[in-house]
């Protein structure tokens, strides 16, 4: 489900007010994992697929892969 | 009520000239337009302000007018163009937020570094598409950014910028408008503002009430992000709301909730059905360059009578042309455009892309008098919007017409503490419950309703059904819980979505006719005394009202 973070890439690029994907993410699906101290996709279910998360990233760590729903 | 005693039923307290609620396009432009007459300006947005919006994953396209000699590209047709039912705004307004605002707009966007693709001989390159009486469509280069841009200049104009907070409630008191309250998204903290001026700037298209194939609401064309809440908050403060009637569709890829046919058309791509036959010609003139409404009718007969599905063809355009929409257009109109493509396995230079009629996205906007000030004190919002052009150059207007007003008031409004701490209760009830519907099982219901009464075919008795179905839900949504802030963003919007679809079928009801691209079997057509008025809802002594307005 999109989008997906490939944490080998993952810089971890917290500002004062957390990632920069969770951050520019319109619809708050992208959230803090605060165990792992790493973004992480909450509600892929309820993604708009802007693009945004991906826009934003500095390391080039999302990608989209999407669901066979939107395939079929 | 002081600062401080606010502040102990709320963390923040902001105090502001002019107060924007909403930071798209519109709201950008509008705390610019402000900031340019001397304001103090404070905008909130529920996102952040680089990437919130319709425009904020990219956008590629700009319609503008340019007064170059035809008569295509003339104010004169501008205003044709957009005045009148269709848009849902009357001349006058169209020329004040519009017409005479877009082309200096043009010259304002280079100035923020957005620029545009021009031809050989160094004029911009225009195509047409949607209707339009001409090539008005300018394309941005580096579209992706274009949010960024806007963004950065508002936080350069010295805007107080309040990011990750959704505004739940005006506050209003002796008949005006006074401020707003708010919950931060990521934290909960409450967020009272006070504003002697408030603009609503929350967006155009609602469509979280309807699904395309794939039944997900949140994979779709528009942004799935706004379930109404400025109607509603402006319909519970007494402002009169309009344009709940219009409803549109649009042709989009298999189950990719993505605009596409601006740049399929514009580029010279046409729709071909089942049988390989293009067929847009049949229904228009101007065959896939038709206004949006034809392409959906042309479908819907085209699927009467068998001959689905549908594709888009763009085989027969130049390698160049090919590569510019597929780089420039549509991977900028929706970034995630080439991913879907390549993951379908389709290749455009040999390959059909199969295409569906998406959901419905309903409209709506606040009322406004010449000044774009609403019949509720204080309250200014655009007279019409929809795409980028409309939503830049209405938002500048009404900024700065709200920052003239506010400029003229002497004192802050004072605001009723009763109304936040009642509010406050409110919008973290869910918070309280262990049993009841999720936010999504809520809207589900919702969703259901509407699908069954507020498709392509209505009629009279469905949508009084509809009306019933919607007012059961109204007791249920005090069962709605939520485990965590995130559903209790979600449990906020569900309450909005709910409020918005029933006035969405009351004005439909009203309406007398289509406005739209839906029909009412009861109504060949729609009634022509009411065809050249506005239809308004709102609320007065907790009655909910009717009136007609002009559209003039």
């Amino acid at each position: 489900m999109p989008p997906v973070i490939d944490y080998k890439k993952c810089c971890s690029c917290v500002t004062y007010e957390g990632f920069q994907c969770e951050m520019h993410c319109p619809g708050d699906i992208i959230q803090t994992d605060t165990a792992k101290k790493r973004p992480v996709v909450s509600y892929p279910e309820e993604c708009w697929h802007c693009g945004n998360c991906r826009i934003s990233c500095p390391v080039g760590a999302i990608s989209y892969v999407f669901p066979a729903s939107m395939l079929v | 009520m002081t600062k401080l005693e606010l502040n102990k039923l709320a963390p923040h307290v902001t105090e502001t000239d002019v107060l924007i609620l909403g930071a798209g396009a519109a709201g950008c432009l509008a705390a610019i337009g402000a900031r340019e007459q001397g304001a103090e300006v404070t905008i909130v947005e529920k996102g952040q302000i680089d990437s919130s919006g319709c425009c904020g994953g990219g956008q590629d396209h700009f319609a503008a007018h340019l007064n170059t000699g035809p008569d295509w590209d003339s104010d004169e047709a501008a205003t044709n163009f957009y005045a009148g039912p269709g848009w849902g705004a009357g001349r006058r307004l169209v020329e004040k937020a519009f017409t005479t605002v877009v082309g200096p707009m043009v010259k304002r966007m280079e100035d923020m570094g957005i620029d545009f693709y021009k031809t050989e001989d160094g004029q911009y390159w225009r195509t047409q598409a949607l209707g339009t009486p001409g090539p008005w469509h300018m394309m941005m280069k580096d579209g992706v950014h274009v949010k960024r841009k806007m963004a950065e200049k508002v936080r350069q104009a010295g805007a107080n910028v309040i990011e990750h907070v959704m505004v739940t409630r005006l506050l209003i008191n002796n008949g005006r408008v006074a401020g707003a309250v708010g919950f931060n998204i990521k934290n909960g903290e409450l967020y009272i503002f006070r504003g002697k001026i408030v603009v609503l700037a929350m967006g155009a298209h609602q469509s979280r009430w309807s699904t395309n194939s794939t039944d997900n609401p949140f994979n779709i064309w528009q942004s799935p992000y706004n379930t109404g809440t400025q109607l509603v908050v402006a319909y519970e403060a007494g402002a009169k709301v309009v344009n709940l009637e219009k409803c549109v569709a649009t042709t989009m890829p298999k189950g990719f909730g993505a605009p596409a046919m601006n740049a399929f058309a514009g580029m010279g791509g046409f729709m071909v059905n089942v049988l390989g036959e293009k067929f847009m010609e049949k229904y228009h003139a101007l065959g896939e360059k038709a206004p949006r409404g034809y392409h959906i009718s042309g479908q819907r007969q085209e699927e009467a009578e068998g001959r689905v599905p549908f594709y888009v063809d763009v085989r027969h355009i130049s390698e160049s042309d090919l590569k510019h929409l597929e780089k420039n257009l549509l991977t900028v109109d929706k970034n995630t455009f080439s991913d879907y493509l390549k993951q379908r396995g389709i290749d455009l230079s040999k390959d059909l892309l199969e295409v569906e009629l998406g959901e419905y996205s309903g409209g709506g906007n606040i009322w406004v008098d010449e000044n774009l000030e609403s019949n509720l004190k204080g309250l200014f919002a655009l007279p019409f919007s929809g795409m980028l052009s409309t939503a830049m150059c209405g938002g500048l207007v009404a900024g700065s017409e709200a920052a003239k007003a506010a400029l003229r008031v002497k004192k802050l409004p004072e605001v009723r503490v009763g109304d936040v701490v009642k509010e406050k209760a409110r919008i973290f009830q869910p918070l309280k419950r262990d049993t009841g519907y999720t936010p999504k099982e809520f809207e589900d219901l919702i969703r259901q309703v509407m699908k069954s009464y507020m498709g392509y075919n209505r009629s009279v008795k469905g949508l009084e059904t509809a009306l019933e179905r919607l007012t059961q839900l109204e007791d249920l949504a005090s069962e709605i819980r939520a485990d965590n802030l995130h559903e209790v963003l979600r449990a906020n919007e569900a309450v909005h979505l709910l409020k918005y679809c029933q006035l969405m079928v009351k004005a439909v009801m009203e309406r007398k006719g289509a406005r739209g691209f839906y029909r009412i079997t009861d109504y060949a057509r729609t009634d022509i005394e009411l065809r050249a008025k506005h239809i308004a809802l709102f609320q007065e002594n907790g009655k909910q009202k009717v009136s007609y307005e002009p559209l003039d």
